[in-house]
């Protein structure tokens, strides 16, 4: 039980500093790295889910859910690097703000 | 719109405040969650000897929630769809332009059928162990693109590459249009056939995902020439 709530917390510390640098940072790929340290975060919950008790076999659903995850995980990150490229090919801006004053469009 | 330092660090701590009490909520119910013993581990165990696998986590892949996987693999190809319209370079004929490099050509040939040989290893031992398609076309999507960069495999060369890309999806539709046919509920696999239904959806979805992989890096990666300012 002491293991799942060390592996549970950090998970859920993870989420937690993922979270802040997701909505403080404009940058959009920090944004994209910090979403992806809060998908770790939850990976890391849901896999300690898996044993709350080592005497028990562990629980094949949860696993299956972060295998899934994963997966997706590497798809959004792969298509959001694309459209940040995008954005910075268009408008040479690598954020949601508008582009600087100083800076041609 | 221009944001001063001050209005940065006022948002900075009251988003840190804010994480701060949702970490604090979330780690109550850790607590509360620790003290609960039920899972699904019973319940698995006891329908595992009609999934048609022996292995727990590939039975409620694709099997019990084989839905999921299914959908798993349609946002790999809306993935992998998009990455190709979007790229700056768009289409398959466009990707990343390989290197010439005589010796490490000849390394890559060395070392791409042992790749292949561990995903196909991984993949035939997913039904009774750690391992499975996601993870065998991890693998050979690494060796194939190993083998584009070294000029030994042009990817964009290779004819038929959407239906590859496809054959995940294609796999899973089969199956469920199979079921539907056959009266039973959608996905829902007669214990008898599922073990051959569970290792074809697999070389499909392995075989997809590791092109899909590949394609994702490539088409995503910048010019060669490095035209772009």
């Amino acid at each position: 039980v002491t293991l799942f709530l060390v592996y549970g917390g950090g998970g859920i510390a993870l989420f937690v500093v993922g979270l802040h640098r997701l909505i403080t940072v404009a940058h959009l790929i920090r944004k994209l790295i910090a979403a992806n340290v809060m998908a770790g975060g939850v990976f890391l919950l849901l896999v300690a889910t898996a044993v709350r008790d080592a005497e028990d076999a562990p629980d094949p659903v949860p696993h299956a859910m972060v295998l899934t995850g994963i997966v997706v995980a590497v798809g959004i990150t792969a298509l959001a690097t694309t459209l940040i490229r995008r954005l910075h090919a268009q408008t040479g801006s690598t954020t949601f703000d508008q582009p600087e004053d100083e800076q041609s469009p | 719109m221009r944001r001063t330092a001050g209005w940065r660090l006022a948002w900075g701590a009251v988003a840190a405040l804010a994480c701060l009490i949702l970490g604090l909520a979330l780690l109550r119910e850790l607590v509360g969650l620790a003290e609960q013993r039920a899972g699904l581990t019973s319940t698995v165990a006891a329908a595992l000897g009609e999934s048609g696998v022996s292995h727990p986590p590939t039975a409620v892949l694709l099997n019990f929630r084989s839905y999921d996987t299914w959908l798993e693999v349609v946002v790999l190809l809306a993935a992998v769809l998009g990455v190709l319209s979007l790229a700056e370079r768009r289409g398959l004929s466009h990707l990343a332009a390989p290197q010439e490099v005589p010796l490490l050509r000849r390394l890559v040939d060395l070392v791409l059928p042992l790749v292949i040989l561990g995903g196909v290893f991984l993949l035939a031992q997913g039904t009774g162990a750690p391992g499975g398609a996601f993870q065998a076309g991890a693998i050979v999507a690494a060796g194939l693109l190993l083998a584009h960069l070294a000029g030994s495999l042009r990817l964009d060369r290779f004819p038929g590459v959407m239906v590859v890309l496809v054959a995940g999806v294609v796999a899973f539709l089969v199956a469920a249009l199979a079921t539907l046919a056959a009266g039973r509920f959608l996905l829902d696999f007669p214990t008898r056939a599922s073990y051959a239904v569970i290792v074809g959806i697999e070389i499909g979805i392995a075989v997809s995902t590791a092109l899909t992989l590949a394609v994702l890096v490539l088409a995503s990666a910048p010019d060669a020439d490095g035209d772009r300012q």
